[in-house]
Order: C-alpha cells, then sequence, then structure tokens
C-alpha cells in the first residue's frame, strides 16, 4: 500500500518549472532515495510533499492526506530540513520538549523516547543540557533528527540527514532508518551520498531538471539497461543527470533507454 | 601583526560592506521610508531655519564668539553619538560580516578598520544632507566660502572619532560579557543600568528645568568639542585657533589610539575563548530527576496557567525565547521612550499636568505588553520555520503568542492604576483607565500576529548573521502603534477629557469642509462643504455622557470585533503560510 503518491505534481515559479508532472509512488514501509544535482528540484518536492508548499498543478498524498491540506497531513509528516531546524538560544530537552509539546505527546512517553533516541545517537544529558548555539553540526542534526521521529510519524522526510555527523553516528543514523522502515515507517531519503542510498534505499528516484528521470531499486539503476553492463550508483546518477544523455521510464518504473537529449 | 596592504584591504572592505548595507536597506522599503523621513524631517527644519535666518545674516556684523557653553555642547553631542555607536557596536558589530572568510583573509586591524570605515560611510550618508545644508549656508551667510571646505572635514573628523570611539567602547563591553562570567551573566541588568547611567547624565546636562540639572559648558573642557572653532573659520564668528587645532589633534588621536586599541581588543575578543555560563543560570548540567518540566523551568518563576497542549508548549517557549534574548524586545523602547520622554518634556515645562500619567500610562503599557511577543511570529521561528509549519496548527499556534502578553495583563493594571492614582484621579477614573489599559492590552496582543505575519522580518538586524535577532519590521511596528494608539486615546479621552474627544472628532466634518471651502467656487463643492460643517457642528452638539457612552460603546464592540478577526486571519495566514 502506497504512503506517498504524486499524480502530475508541478511546481512552477513564474516562468520557471521546478517540479514539471511528477508521478511517484512510495510503499508503505520503504525507503525511498530522492537523488538529483543542485537545484533539481529536490527540496521544492519535499516542500510539496510537506505541505509548506502549495503545487501549482496535480495531486500528491502523503499517509493518506492530501498535501494541500496541511491540518489533516501534519500527525502523519515528520521533516528534518537541509538546515537543522533549531533555536539557538535553547537546550536539546527544551528544543525537543517544546516539539512534544507541539504534537501534543504525553509527557511522559516523549521524554522516555527522547532519551531513548538521544542515547542511541551519542548526544549525553550534559551536552544535551547545554544550549544549542554552542553545538557542532553534527549534535545539531542528531537533535534534529531525533525532533523529526519523536512522534513517530508514519512517513518522516529527511534531507541530508548524515550531514555533519561522524562515520559512528552516520551507522547509527542509517541503522535508525533502517529500523523505522521495519516498524512500518516510510522514510523519504534525499541526500547526495550515494553510499548511504544504496545501503539504506529500498528504491531510488532521480530527479533532473524537474523531472523524474529514473526510477527502480537500487540494482536496477546499476544496470546498464541496453547492454547489461554492470556500474555503480554513481556512475547511473552521473550518466542520467547530464545534459547528453537521459534515461526514461518504463511503465514499471525502471530505467530502459538511452536518448539525446536537444539541449 | 597586519598584512602587506592592509589599509589598502580595509578601503576595499569598508566600502564593499557600506555597499551591502545600503543594498539591504534598499530592499527594505519600510525602513528606507522611515530612515528617509529621519533625515528629511530635520534637513527640512534646518533648511526652513536657513531661509529665515541667513538673508538675516549675511552681510550684518555678528558680535559672537564661541565659548565653552558651544564647545560643551558639541562635545556632548560627540559623546551621545559615541554611546550609540558603541551600542550599535556590541549589538549588531561584534564581530565582522561574514567572520569566519574575513578573519582567516585579513589581518584584525584590516577587519577593524574597514568595519569603522564602513560605520563611518553609513553615519555620513545619513548626515549628508544636514552638513551640506550648513556647509552652504554658513558660505552664503558669512561669505565664507572656506566653510564648503571645513565644515565637511569637521563633520568627517566628527564621525570618525565618534565610531572609532564607538568601536573601542563597544568591543570593550562585549570583551566583558565574552570573558568576565560575573558580567556575562548579569549583562543584561548591566546593560540596562549602563543605559539608565547614561541617558540620566545626558538629561541633566540637557533639561535645565531639572532641580539638580548640569550645564553642558561644563563638557567644554573636553577637547573633542573644540572642533566646533574650526567650523567658524573664516566667517565673522569669535573662535580660537588654539582651540581648533586643539579639536583636530583630539580627534585625530582618538581615530589613530582608538583605531589601535580597538584592535587589540577586538583581537582578544575574536580569537579569544568566551566563557560559558550556560549552565549557571539554569541549573545543573544533566538532566534533573525532578518531575518539573524543562520549559516549565526553564520559564519559571513564571507559570502558564490555564493553558495546555500545544498553546502551552508555544507559549513557553515563546516566554523562554524572550527571557534568553532579551534584545529582541528593544523595539518596544523606541515608542515607549519616544512617548515617555515627550510626556516627560511636557511635564518640565509646565505645558501638561501630572493627570495625564494615568492615559499615557494605560496607553503605553498596553501597547508594549500587547506587541512584546507576537509581532514578527515567522521571523522569530527563523530555519524551524518549516518544522513548526508542519507540527502545530494556526490555532495553536497563534493563541500561544497572544497568551504571553496576557500573563501580563496584572502588570498593566497596576501601573496604570498606581499612574492613575498618582496623578490625582479618583478611584472610579483611576479604575476606569485600568480596565481600559487591560483591553487594549488584550486587543494589541489580538492583533499582534496578524501585523506580524502582514510584514515579516526575516533577516537579522546585521545582515548575514542568520543567527540573529529579528525584530518586527518598522512598518509592523508602526502600524501597531497606530492601531492600538488611536483608538487607544480616544478611549482614554472619553474617561478623563470628552470634551476633548468630541471636539477632535468633530474635525472630521469640520477640517474637510475648511479644506474644501477653500478651493470652492460655489456649486456642489460648497454645498459638499456646508454639509461637512454641519457633519462637525452635530458632533459637536451631541450630549457629553451621551457622546461618551456612544463613542466608548462603539469604540470597545469594534476593537472586539477587529481583534477577533485578527485572530482568525492570523489562523489562516499561519495555515495557509508556503515555504518557498
Amino acid at each position: 500500500m502506497p504512503s506517498i503518491e504524486t499524480t502530475d505534481l508541478t511546481k512552477r515559479f513564474g516562468d520557471t518549472v521546478a517540479v514539471e508532472t511528477l508521478n511517484l509512488t512510495v510503499d508503505t514501509g520503504t525507503v525511498f532515495g530522492f537523488l538529483g544535482p543542485n537545484g533539481a528540484g529536490k527540496t521544492t518536492t519535499m516542500r510539496m510533499l510537506t505541505g509548506l508548499t502549495r503545487p501549482t498543478r496535480g495531486r500528491g498524498t502523503v499517509g493518506g492526506a492530501d498535501v494541500t491540506d496541511r491540518d489533516a497531513l501534519r500527525p502523519h509528516i515528520g521533516y528534518l530540513p537541509e538546515e537543522p531546524p533549531l533555536y539557538d538560544h535553547a537546550t536539546a530537552y527544551e528544543q525537543l520538549e517544546y516539539a512534544a509539546g507541539l504534537r501534543d505527546l504525553d509527557p511522559t512517553v516523549a521524554k522516555e523516547r527522547v532519551d531513548s533516541l538521544l542515547d542511541r545517537l551519542d548526544l549525553p544529558p550534559e551536552d544535551a543540557s547545554t544550549r544549542i548555539s554552542d553545538y557542532s553540526k553534527g549534535m545539531r542534526q542528531k537533535v534534529a533528527f531525533v525532533q523529526a521521529v519523536l512522534h513517530d510519524p508514519s512517513v518522516v522526510f529527511l534531507d541530508e540527514p548524515t550531514s555533519g555527523l561522524d562515520p559512528r553516528a552516520a551507522r547509527t543514523l542509517r541503522s535508525l532508518v533502517a529500523e523505522l522502515a521495519d516498524d512500518g515507517t516510510t522514510v523519504f531519503l534525499s541526500t547526495h551520498i550515494l553510499p548511504v542510498v544504496e545501503e539504506v534505499a529500498d528504491t531510488v528516484g532521480i530527479l533532473y531538471d524537474g523531472e523524474l528521470v529514473a526510477e527502480g531499486t537500487p540494482g536496477e539503476l546499476e544496470q546498464r539497461a541496453e547492454t547489461g553492463e554492470t556500474r555503480s550508483l554513481e556512475d547511473a546518477f552521473l550518466e542520467l543527470t547530464t545534459d547528453e544523455e537521459r534515461v526514461d521510464v518504463d511503465a514499471d518504473g525502471r530505467a530502459v533507454a538511452t536518448e539525446q537529449r536537444d539541449g | 601583526m597586519a598584512e602587506a596592504g592592509w589599509l589598502g584591504h580595509a578601503l576595499r572592505m569598508g566600502w564593499f560592506d557600506f555597499r551591502r548595507s545600503a543594498r539591504a536597506m534598499r530592499e527594505d522599503t519600510g525602513r528606507l521610508v522611515l530612515l528617509a523621513g529621519g533625515v528629511l524631517f530635520p534637513t527640512l527644519l534646518l533648511a526652513g531655519l536657513a531661509v529665515l535666518f541667513v538673508p538675516e545674516l549675511r552681510g550684518s556684523d555678528v558680535d559672537f564668539a564661541l565659548g565653552r557653553s558651544a564647545r560643551g555642547s558639541f562635545a556632548l553631542f560627540w559623546l551621545f553619538g559615541t554611546f550609540m555607536l558603541a551600542q550599535r557596536t556590541t549589538a549588531a558589530h561584534r564581530e565582522p560580516v561574514a567572520d569566519a572568510f574575513v578573519l582567516t583573509t585579513v589581518s584584525p586591524r584590516t577587519a577593524v578598520v574597514g568595519g569603522v570605515l564602513a560605520e563611518s560611510l553609513r553615519a555620513l550618508t545619513y548626515a549628508l544632507p544636514v552638513g551640506l545644508l550648513v556647509a552652504v549656508a554658513t558660505a552664503y551667510a558669512f561669505s565664507a566660502p572656506v566653510s564648503l571646505f571645513v565644515v565637511p572635514l569637521v563633520g568627517g573628523l566628527f564621525v570618525a572619532s565618534a565610531v572609532t570611539a564607538g568601536r573601542v567602547l563597544g568591543y570593550t563591553a562585549a570583551w566583558l560579557v565574552a570573558t568576565v562570567p560575573w558580567v556575562a551573566r548579569h549583562k543584561t541588568a548591566l546593560g540596562i543600568g549602563v543605559v539608565v547611567a547614561f541617558f540620566g547624565g545626558y538629561t541633566l546636562l540637557q533639561v535645565p528645568q531639572l532641580p539638580v540639572s548640569v550645564s553642558p559648558a561644563l563638557l567644554g573642557v573636553l577637547p573633542v568639542g573644540w572642533l566646533v572653532d574650526l567650523v567658524a573659520v573664516g566667517t565673522p564668528v569669535g573662535w580660537s585657533p588654539g582651540h581648533a587645532v586643539g579639536g583636530v589633534a583630539t580627534a585625530t588621536t582618538v581615530l589613530l589610539g582608538g583605531g589601535w586599541l580597538a584592535e587589540r581588543i577586538a583581537t582578544s575578543l575574536w580569537f579569544g575563548e568566551p566563557v560559558d555560563v550556560t549552565d549557571t543560570d539554569d541549573g545543573p548540567p544533566t538532566r534533573p530527576a525532578t518531575d518539573r518540566r524543562a520549559l516549565e523551568r526553564a520559564v519559571g518563576p513564571l507559570g502558564v496557567p490555564v493553558v495546555s497542549g500545544p498553546t502551552r508548549a508555544v507559549t513557553e517557549w515563546t516566554l523562554l525565547r524572550a527571557r534568553r534574548e532579551p534584545q529582541r524586545l528593544n523595539f518596544l523602547m523606541i515608542p515607549v521612550f519616544g512617548g515617555g520622554s515627550a510626556l516627560g518634556n511636557l511635564l518640565l515645562q509646565g505645558s501638561v499636568s501630572l493627570a495625564v500619567l494615568g492615559p499615557v500610562t494605560a496607553v503605553l503599557a498596553a501597547w508594549a505588553v500587547g506587541a512584546a511577543f507576537g509581532l514578527n511570529p515567522f521571523g522569530d521561528e527563523g530555519a524551524v520555520l518549516p518544522s513548526t509549519l508542519t507540527a502545530v496548527s494556526g490555532r495553536a499556534f497563534v493563541r500561544g503568542l497572544v497568551a504571553p502578553s496576557l500573563l501580563f495583563l496584572p502588570v498593566v493594571a497596576v501601573l496604570t492604576l498606581v499612574a492613575a492614582v498618582g496623578g490625582g484621579h479618583g478611584p472610579p477614573v483611576a479604575l476606569a483607565l485600568t480596565l481600559v489599559a487591560c483591553f487594549l492590552t488584550v486587543v494589541g496582543a489580538a492583533l499582534a500576529p496578524l501585523v506580524g505575519m502582514w510584514f515579516p522580518r526575516f533577516s537579522a538586524i546585521r545582515i548575514g548573521n542568520s543567527d540573529g535577532v529579528r525584530p518586527p519590521r518598522l512598518l509592523a511596528g508602526a502600524l501597531h502603534v497606530a492601531l492600538v494608539w488611536v483608538p487607544g486615546a480616544a478611549l482614554v479621552g472619553l474617561v478623563v477629557a470628552p470634551e476633548l474627544v468630541r471636539l477632535v472628532l468633530s474635525g472630521v466634518g469640520y477640517v474637510p469642509a475648511l479644506l474644501l471651502s477653500l478651493v470652492a467656487r460655489g456649486g456642489e463643492v460648497a454645498a459638499l462643504a456646508a454639509t461637512l460643517t454641519g457633519v462637525g457642528e452635530t458632533i459637536l452638539g451631541l450630549p457629553l455622557p451621551a457622546f461618551r457612552v456612544g463613542v466608548g460603546a462603539l469604540l470597545v464592540l469594534g476593537g472586539l470585533l477587529v481583534a477577533r478577526a485578527a485572530l482568525g486571519r492570523a489562523v489562516r495566514r499561519f495555515d495557509r503560510y508556503e515555504v518557498h
């Protein structure tokens, strides 16, 4: 059963097309790796799916809620934007308690979950009691991640979640993402770190110039459809996001052929 | 040690920073208009005076010599400018813009001199119209072309030396906060103490009506005030060459010595290890075992009664933000101190009696409390805005912004009651004024989120510092002032002087009628003027008790309806707000 579904989802800013007729289906309890070069429209897509930006055209549902209905959408989603959404003057405990309060979570349950997640991410109480203004980028990222999943949403949108994390914390976070999916949470993961996608994503979509140019499992994208030659996800990404070549998607959402682009 | 060619780098840096801030100013239309107004008003006032008096002065014998009083006033003006610039340094220019880039690219000397240059250019831009007018008027009035040179020279030395001294003081204050734990812990109280002490001293020197006033001539001993002698060069006004030279030498010494000192203090400030007082003012560094919630503990001893759920979370958060970053409330000082000082002057001059204290307090206190927490809701969220929009409903968010103001209702009530009784009003009037103050607080608090959402400020005061405090936009503040002060003045007027309100209100007929009658040549315009005069007469003829009750009821009902509509619109605006 799909958690995220879009039909011809389009966003224009004046004459500029940010996202063009995006048709996407992400099943419940899976990790969807969302790739694309800078300026491809990934953030705009995530903002549309989280209700932060209204689509110019098309439809979309997340957790069964229409993306234009923010009230209906709110209980279903957690969102970690690229810039950790934290207040410098607060401590991590205060910040997370505030986030739990906004979601109307039971204080005791929220406290237990905060302690458990911070412990998993190696953020000790003495650090969580100091002000966020003194945090490193990695520490901010950890708190922001906890804030995004604190209320146990059915769909989590993560934009570069491992940015600034040390290898140990990055590994823990990848494990947490996998656990979330195992527990039935759908994870929409946007990142430039391709090994992360290869490791945790069930399906991958590649966005280029606002269009979904390829979709499939990491293994499918690594296969060159025409020749059967094996390549890395990085090779596939680079090939799919240049002006010279692009891959079309077949009815099953798989890359099937390359063609010359007009310009 | 500065790098080779540091002066060239500093000039380039100062010019770049000045252009950046000028561009940012142009993009903020409201701020630009208000600043332009602030520059144009004194310029036009001075131009009017020049038109009146310069022809009289031209060719006449001037029997006047600069003395201690003139030099003292000039020195007082310099001290005032230096204090304001020091405050700007501490609040907005503690580090250079894009500090990580600047401090890894050029020496601290370059950064300090570049900053001084940029700030001097900004100050000179504001002072340019007045400075040009003074130079031209002086040159014309006294047939002294040399004034076209010396007035800009004095202006340049005045501004550059004040900026440099301001930087030294500002960096010193910031350095003390960064390195001395006690100062860091009590910085808000100390800051208020310094401001009160300075303006207290300034008032003693400026208001001779005070029982213990001090003559500005006392400051005539400060050599920086002697610069004024240079302005008189080439004119028939008596001046002292010794003082002029002393003034220039002092300004130069402040520039060079202050620059040297500022470089050293700034280097220690920028590269030193700041003290950490985070934990000491908020309890133990680890998670407490008590059942009190972290937010509840953080806003204590203030409590948030009645409200619950997400609204409570927003309320506590709003209080915590104001407490941890009290400088975000500085914007309240402008209208409150402006209104307060105007009232103070009127009282000192004997133009009004103490009876105005109650009504003025009712409006000012109510406005300040109503505007304190909700006048820049989107900007206050900063980078957190996407999370907030996806986490909480507009209804809970807006209610959470209004609630903190309501918590301060008792403070507004007590202040108004004390001021009204102190001003000589009887208990019924004092009580009525208190009720009006509470009503205005509620209306002001309800209006603030919508006004702030109409005119949000997303960038910090100092462009490039994303963590800086984002005060409400001037347009938002001005609109909120207008929306609260005008009906507020009418309401308190109905309590203490209803006949005055009736007279003012009759102006809606009389004033346009007067304007129309000036251009009327008979016919429909004259008839309209007559009708409007009739409207004015009708209002003026209304029986006072009926007028009081009728207009009062209309204002209260209107206020409630506007407040309710504003809350609803703010909720919808939050719910429909898009992040691009």
